[in-house]
């Protein structure tokens, strides 16, 4: 059944739209990426930038209507799921793909034991009965280590703390053992040290099972240590992908660097400023053709007005929507110029007051 | 479970002590008494009726009783204190409790409140039973029908029947279909007396109106709530599970979107047991609430206060089920009490 | 201030500016959604409508609401049937004059219906008032108290809240109904004060509990924290924002009023009749139900008429709170 030549996932211009009062959105707007056998790739992006649209329409679980796929394919070893019926996505969700959702406190049903949410999808696709579901059941929670997992079976999602939740969702998760998980933020919610729990956890189970995993996070500083590589979407659109380490090394977007640039940093010098980036995210609306960066972009050109730049190699294995070769080193001196311009005139602004009150 | 039962059992006595307190109060506002009416009646007569049913006492507390007894040399505080509540409202409760709600006044004491509730009360609970149940058995499907589709003809059905059913007052769509049946096809629904013993086609015609509006109430309630349940983030992951819209909908969404709709359904059962003055009153139903309406317009002051009582404790009975039913729905409260 | 503006629209470059869509407010969100809503807004035209032709009834009635005497009763006839009714008796026919005929006393059933509108519409709206004013007050008090003052005030009114209602109602006109307090504006005070005396409980449960989530919410602390005073935050930051579901409330008490009104006056202890021709509320609808049940055969247009009225105005009435709920819900 596998094709061993094929990547796992390969998502080729996808298109989601969303029909809203105010017009239609385009949330995901030609996005191409693939994800190989037990590769792990990070999706990064601020809210509203497609990134769990993406995933959604992968499961082909985007709430229609409002929303639809309007065009391109999503080649699951080797077959579009763009064509499959329901019932033929029912027996992929939950078996072959699988998905973490980012809030565990709202995620898991709260009115029926874990037991029973656990066991349903084992008897479903893995053709168990209720006896060898229940202790598959209590093997995956001993795995993502819940203890005293025979009893906890019996409990609600209340009787959990949120950290626990998401283990118990993530063994879920992986429960059919699926060839792809998709994680949707699933630290977000948590608190910090739970935070890292969950992620040695994740990446603990990656390495034990040769799961696949799409990382989707809005935290440059998750990614590092979790994926192999990384897609950056800014608006609906992929603006970046390449390794993860190239991207912390080589960042070839404006908007990657300024992700990076405000991830605060302890190995960094006193006088060091944050350079976050300026402006506000993008109006999912607005139809002009033009890059979507451009207001907030520090290099912005008079080209980037009446353009969108299209995805292109900027060297192997390394795309960047940007139309031109800005490197990190660029953005970080441009910052510190106009820091220091800032410092220049508030001292000068400071030293006219100053001299205003001496000479009243 | 238990305690919180006991806890919620308890919490049920001040609230009809109230309702008594304060029905007892109004009553004692209005003008004339019972016996006022029949204009042939001597003032000795009157007398003597008053003494019988104990109105000649002092309305709240006896003072003048305690007074006599200490001066009597009595100092169990029992006594006392028995003597201090020997008013019209003390002894009205002291019986109540005991299951006795006095005589009425129009039997002139020959029949007591209780036999009357237990002579008219199965009529009403028959009706109101066969009005719960349509309401239920018509109400839930329409409602989760119009909700699973959406912006259908289902569901335009069910919000019209809910939107007209729960505006419309059951005493406007009751006289029209009494109207329409008598004119359209010369039946007449009004039944004699003996055609309300056990269950007969007699109760159609006036549980079908009694529950038009419950039926339609839990529609509209049950359709916000499965709507509402629906895009909750558990129903995506059930779907992300791969489980099918019938798992989904039986196992998942149903029982969490029926929680709101148990709240209601145990006032609303009480409510259609005993407040079906109105529909009893069209259908000329010999119920507790055409009993209850007969009693107002003769001062029958004894059936109004037990009837009240009654009504009272059936509602607050629906409302302690409800509680009951609710911890089994949902395990967060079962946990919290 | 003027610096960064001009820097903002610098030409060519479009600035922060251009994310700018013209700001809609919470408000006129839910009107414009409320608008696309066809149900709402037949309802609000309906009741609009209604509302002028309570105000204009002695333009629009074709005769006086009153009993008439004398030569206009001899030339009306007792039980006039609806104009397009034939009957044996010549003086039951139908008359165009009276469109939907007389009642027993040889009123005009048209007159009628046009004059209770405005009983219908002032039961409905002065006791949501009352209700609204008593049930917001408490709920804010003891949401923004806590402590013992909420435990108890919530404990009277769960007790409130138990009283079966239309009996309680039922018990009040019998007690009051025949004094002076119970005839004042021909039985209406009466009925606005027991509807309110009871209704205000779902409202102060309803605002307590915005009250309490409120309470908890960063803006309240950050009032508290530059030190607003407490009358001030409960009125400039938490009643605001418990508006919308106050709105919505308002919407169903009225037709929970109107309905009251029509029940008791069904049962023969609502509004009184008055005779007056002066009197602005002669006759309300419940009451023409009530006479019209008792016709049902001679004269059913009495029952017909007055039934529509009630059933569309109460229809409306739901509608247009439906509509509100639904536009001020942000959810949706």
């Amino acid at each position: 059944m596998a094709k061993e030549n094929t990547p796992l996932l390969d998502v080729r211009n996808l298109q989601v739209q969303f029909k809203t009062q105010d017009g239609i959105i385009n949330a995901v707007n030609n996005v191409s990426f693939t994800v190989n056998r037990g590769e792990t790739l990070g999706i990064v992006g601020e809210s509203g930038s497609g990134k769990s649209v993406t995933s959604l329409a992968i499961m082909r679980l985007i709430p229609a209507p409002p929303g639809k796929i309007a065009g391109g394919q999503i080649l699951f070893d080797g077959e579009d799921l763009v064509d499959y019926s329901e019932a033929e996505m029912r027996k992929i969700r939950g078996n072959r793909i699988s998905m973490i959702f980012q809030d565990p406190m709202t995620s898991l049903n709260p009115v029926l034991r874990i037991g029973r949410q656990m066991t349903e999808s084992l008897q479903l696709h893995m053709n168990m009965n209720a006896k060898q579901a229940r202790d598959r059941a209590a093997e995956l929670l001993a795995m993502v280590g819940i203890p005293a997992p025979d009893k906890r079976l019996d409990d609600y999602p209340h009787q959990f703390s949120g950290g626990m939740r998401q283990r118990v969702m993530i063994a879920m998760g992986l429960s059919c053992n699926p060839e792809l998980l998709i994680a949707d933020e699933p630290t977000t919610a948590l608190d910090v040290t739970i935070q890292a729990q969950i992620l040695e956890l994740l990446n603990r189970l990656k390495d034990e099972t040769g799961t696949a995993i799409i990382f989707i996070t809005h935290d440059l500083g998750v990614v590092a240590g979790m994926t192999d590589r990384v897609m950056v979407m800014y608006a609906g659109r992929a603006v970046e992908q390449t390794s993860t380490q190239q991207l912390y090394d080589n960042p070839r977007m404006p908007y990657t660097m300024g992700l990076l640039d405000s991830i605060p940093r302890l190995d960094e010098g006193k006088g060091e400023r944050l350079t976050p980036i300026r402006g506000l995210p993008p109006d999912m609306l607005e139809k002009a053709e033009r890059c979507p960066f451009a207001p907030r972009c520090d290099f912005v050109q008079e080209v980037c007005w009446t353009t969108i730049p299209p995805l292109r190699s900027v060297e192997p294995n390394h795309q960047a929507a940007c139309l031109f070769d800005i490197t990190h080193e660029q953005r970080q001196s441009a910052a510190s110029k106009k820091a220091a311009e800032e410092a220049a005139a508030l001292e000068s602004a400071l030293e006219s007051v100053i001299a205003e009150e001496h000479s009243a | 479970m238990i305690g919180f039962l006991i806890r919620r059992i308890l919490a049920v006595i001040p609230v009809l002590f109230v309702v008594a307190f304060i029905t007892f109060f109004l009553m004692k506002q209005a003008k004339g008494g019972p016996f006022d009416q029949e204009k042939e009646v001597n003032p000795a007569t009157v007398k003597t009726l008053n003494a019988r049913f104990g109105l000649d006492k002092p309305t709240w507390i006896n003072t003048t009783a305690v007074s006599r007894a200490s001066d009597q040399g009595v100092a169990n505080p029992l006594t006392l204190t028995r003597a201090f509540l020997d008013s019209q409202f003390g002894n009205y409760i002291i019986n109540a409790v005991q299951g006795d709600l006095g005589p009425t006044y129009s039997s002139k004491g020959t029949e007591n409140v209780q036999d009357v509730i237990k002579r008219k009360f199965p009529i009403s609970l028959r009706l109101g039973l066969l009005a719960a149940a349509l309401a239920v058995l018509v109400g839930l499907p329409l409602g989760i029908l119009g909700a699973l589709k959406q912006n259908t003809i289902f569901d335009y059905i069910s919000l019209i029947v809910a939107t007209i059913g729960t505006s419309v007052p059951t005493f406007v769509t009751g006289l029209l279909l009494t109207l329409f049946l008598s004119r359209v096809f010369g039946v007449k629904p009004i039944k004699p007396i003996d055609a309300w013993d056990g269950y007969s086609t007699a109760y159609i015609a006036p549980a079908c109106i009694l529950g038009l509006n419950t039926m339609a109430y839990i529609t509209r309630l049950t359709r916000s709530s499965m709507l509402e349940v629906k895009r909750q983030d558990y129903i995506r992951t059930a779907r992300a599970k791969g489980m099918g819209d019938r798992v989904v909908i039986t196992r998942h969404m149903l029982r969490n979107s029926m929680i709101p709709v148990v709240t209601i359904l145990g006032p609303a059962v009480a409510g259609l047991v005993t407040g079906s003055f109105i529909i009893e009153n069209i259908f000329r139903v010999p119920g507790i609430g055409d009993e209850f309406v007969g009693s107002i317009g003769s001062r029958d002051y004894s059936m109004i206060m037990g009837a009240t009582l009654f009504f009272a404790l059936l509602v607050a009975l629906g409302n302690l089920t409800v509680d009951v039913v609710y911890g089994f729905l949902d395990p967060r409260i079962r946990s919290k009490s | 201030m003027a610096t960064t503006s001009s820097e903002m629209s610098r030409p060519g470059q479009p600035g922060v500016e251009e994310f700018q869509r013209p700001v809609r407010s919470l408000w006129s969100d839910a009107w414009g959604r409320l608008r696309r809503n066809k149900l709402a807004m037949i309802g609000l035209f309906y009741i609009f409508f209604l509302s002028l032709v309570a105000i204009a009834a002695p333009v629009l009635a074709p005769h006086s609401p009153a009993r008439p005497i004398g030569a206009e009763l001899r030339e009306r006839g007792a039980y006039r049937q609806a104009a397009w009714v034939e009957s044996n008796n010549e003086k039951k026919t139908g008359l165009w004059t009276y469109p939907l005929g007389t009642d027993s006393g040889g009123g005009d059933v048209l007159s009628r219906l046009i004059y209770g509108t405005r009983v219908s519409l002032v039961v409905g709206f002065i006791p949501m008032i009352f209700t609204l004013l008593i049930g917001v007050t408490m709920g804010l008090v003891s949401g923004y108290a806590g402590g013992a003052l909420d435990s108890w005030m919530m404990r009277f009114t769960d007790v409130v809240f138990a009283l079966p209602d239309i009996l309680f109602f039922i018990i009040v006109q019998t007690a009051f109904g025949k004094t002076t307090f119970g005839r004042t504006f021909n039985g209406l005070l009466l009925i606005f004060v027991s509807f309110s005396v009871v209704s205000w409980a779902g409202v102060a449960r309803l605002v307590r509990g915005q009250v309490l989530s409120l309470k908890e919410k960063e803006f309240v602390e950050a009032a508290h924290a530059v030190g607003v005073k407490n009358n001030k935050i409960l009125t400039r930051h938490i009643l605001p924002n418990t508006l919308a579901p106050i709105i919505v409330a308002a919407a169903f008490i009225v037709p929970g009023a109107i309905v009251t009104e029509a029940v008791l006056s069904f049962l023969g202890i609502g509004i009184q009749p008055n005779t007056s021709p002066t009197n602005p509320f002669p006759t309300s609808w419940g009451q023409m139900i009530f006479e019209g049940k008792s016709g049902i055969d001679s004269q059913p247009w009495i029952l017909i008429s007055s039934a529509i009225a009630i059933a569309s105005i109460t229809i409306a009435f739901v509608a247009l709170g439906d509509g509100l709920r639904d536009a001020l819900d942000p959810r949706n």
